[in-house]
């Protein structure tokens, strides 16, 4: 494993880790927790030592990769975050945990708050009151930062994914057209996180790093409820793809979103999407599906993209070199996109609303994944060589 | 099918000269569907801000969460955050009278600024009055209205804010 990969997985690992400690029932003090981060980076990068070794030899391609990088930068960072997810649920709930100096349970349980969704995990909120800690002060002018480094991350983790199983220069091209997808528009909301952690989760579990891919769904998991889902589709297509003994390797995943899920059942902070009677809404909202589907269409982002890698999937699949490892990430994605409707079905909300509120968001979540998938298996028959290989643990 | 055996058999140089030739054009297919996706991935946008004026697009995004009601009533809530104690009730009440048409915003915005205080709403999301919210509050952070009752804490950016 490269440097740059190993450092791409330590800032992911202990962004997620001191999301962990800083559960706890403990005082936050800003020594002890920017020495646990370093603590969890550190050990990241030691215990990755000397895992195999992938030629990374730069193209001029990745020169493009690294401008659209810079744009991002720009973008991210050009004013506080705007989003009203940001300011109405991720950044209040970091300021109120930074105010109360721990998780304020008083606010997460005040009925008047319930618009801030109080059962959403907190890996985000608690990664703004670290930083606020740091800063000594709650200042969100530079919050852009985390998610250029969170979108970095992931390039790195694709760039070296791509690059194991194919030329520098094709490597180079996958990244840069997966590059733009992979930072996160809606700077300040939870996206951002869960697009680097949940597109890394799936590419080391495409390989069989089973480690490393529980690991970042289990924080994935840790930042949105949408990480739940989608590590039930990573168990679906280990399913799909006969590798059960996959499954129960990816008990850390389990273990490291328990936490927060015993803790809101404790404190009775339901999910809108399961309260009062869902099966009622369900049967209600079938009835409502051809109403349902066309809004979904109307708002669906992207759509040129989706239809070429719709295209992309069709062509290898006709040219018959589909893999194993791309199938299980076309599964994964499909079955995402299953429990996504299936959201909507049972939604207490507005359908219309909900759809034009959150649809073209969770789309996009699904992008470099699939767009990973489409452009590998591409690559493959253009390179007939290159072959997947699979992780060494 | 040929093409399939060609591709299987990896490079298809072990395969007769006409395989190779008939996997070309699929090959070619596979090349052009690869470039197409990799340009329908890359976000011009991106790039072009590195190299253009983002000043006006600053200027936008600096307003963009609070719209119409930039740059007043932020800094009218940072003003109330300033003047009053932490766990203090504060009653948020402004001109709109209907919670989708700006209420929810007023009373969100205000959740975000004065964290460490309870913010009680005047309206109930359906839209009826809930004068339980003055009722129990310390303060009422008023904004683009004028005043009945109540001590003047402090005043500035279109608002007022009363103790109780």
């Amino acid at each position: 494993m490269t440097l740059a990969r190993r450092i791409a997985l330590a800032f992911l690992y202990a962004c997620g880790a001191l999301s962990l400690v800083m559960l706890l029932p403990l005082p936050w003090m800003p020594i002890p927790l920017a020495a646990i981060a370093l603590l969890a980076a550190g050990l990241t990068i030691y215990c990755t030592r000397g895992s195999e070794r992938v030629p990374s030899r730069l193209s001029p391609i990745d020169a493009l990769t690294l401008l659209v990088i810079v744009g991002y930068c720009f973008y991210a960072t050009i004013s506080r975050p705007w989003e009203w997810d940001y300011w109405a649920i991720w950044g209040l709930k970091g300021r109120v945990f930074y105010d109360a100096g721990g998780i304020d349970w008083h606010y997460l349980e005040t009925p008047w708050n319930q618009f801030s969704h109080p059962d959403y995990p907190l890996l985000l909120p608690l990664h703004y009151a670290f930083v606020s800690l740091l800063q000594g002060g709650w200042d969100d002018r530079w919050f852009g930062v985390s998610f250029i480094l969170f979108g970095i991350a992931l390039v790195i983790v694709i760039r070296e994914r791509a690059a194991r199983d194919l030329s520098p220069s094709l490597a180079s091209l996958v990244t840069l057209a997966i590059a733009a997808r992979s930072v996160s528009r809606y700077v300040g909301m939870a996206e951002g996180p869960l697009v680097a952690y949940g597109t890394a989760g799936l590419l080391f579990a495409r390989c069989g790093g089973m480690t490393n891919a529980a690991i970042l769904l289990g924080f994935a998991a840790s930042t949105k409820n949408e990480g739940l889902t989608l590590f039930a589709a990573v168990v679906v297509a280990l399913l799909v793809e006969r590798r059960a003994r996959d499954v129960l390797r990816l008990w850390p995943a389990v273990a490291i979103a328990a936490p927060w899920l015993l803790m809101r059942a404790v404190h009775g902070l339901g999910t809108d999407l399961a309260a009062g009677s869902p099966f009622e809404r369900l049967v209600r909202h079938l009835g409502e599906t051809s109403i349902i589907v066309g809004d979904l269409a109307e708002s669906f982002p992207d759509g040129w993209l989706w239809l070429g890698i719709l295209a992309g999937i069709i062509t290898m699949w006709i040219l018959g070199r589909t893999t194993q490892t791309e199938r299980f990430l076309v599964v994964a994605v499909a079955a995402q996109f299953v429990f996504f409707l299936g959201a909507y079905f049972v939604t207490p909300h507005d359908v219309q609303w909900h759809i034009s509120s959150s649809w073209p968001r969770l789309v996009r979540q699904l992008e470099p994944p699939a767009l990973f998938a489409a452009l590998l298996g591409l690559a493959r028959y253009i390179a007939p060589h290159a072959e997947a290989r699979p992780e060494q643990q | 099918m040929w093409e399939r055996a060609s591709a299987r058999s990896g490079t298809g140089e072990a395969g007769p000269h006409v395989l190779r030739c008939l996997a070309m054009p699929s090959r070619i297919v596979a090349a052009v569907a690869f470039l197409a996706l990799v340009l329908l991935g890359v976000e011009p946008t991106l790039i072009r801000l590195t190299f253009v004026n983002r000043e006006p697009l600053r200027k936008t995004m600096e307003r963009a969460a609070d719209r119409g009601w930039y740059p007043d009533y932020p800094l009218f809530l940072e003003g109330v955050r300033a003047h009053t104690p932490r766990g203090a009730r504060i009653a948020v009440v402004v001109p709109v009278k209907s919670w989708e048409a700006g209420y929810d915003y007023a009373f969100y915005r205000a959740n975000y600024y004065l964290t460490g205080r309870d913010i009680l709403p005047v309206l109930t999301q359906d839209n009826r009055p809930f004068p339980d919210g003055v009722l129990r509050a310390d303060y009422v952070a008023l904004w683009g209205m004028t005043p009945r009752g109540g001590r003047e804490v402090w005043r500035g950016n279109g608002g007022i804010l009363l103790q109780r």
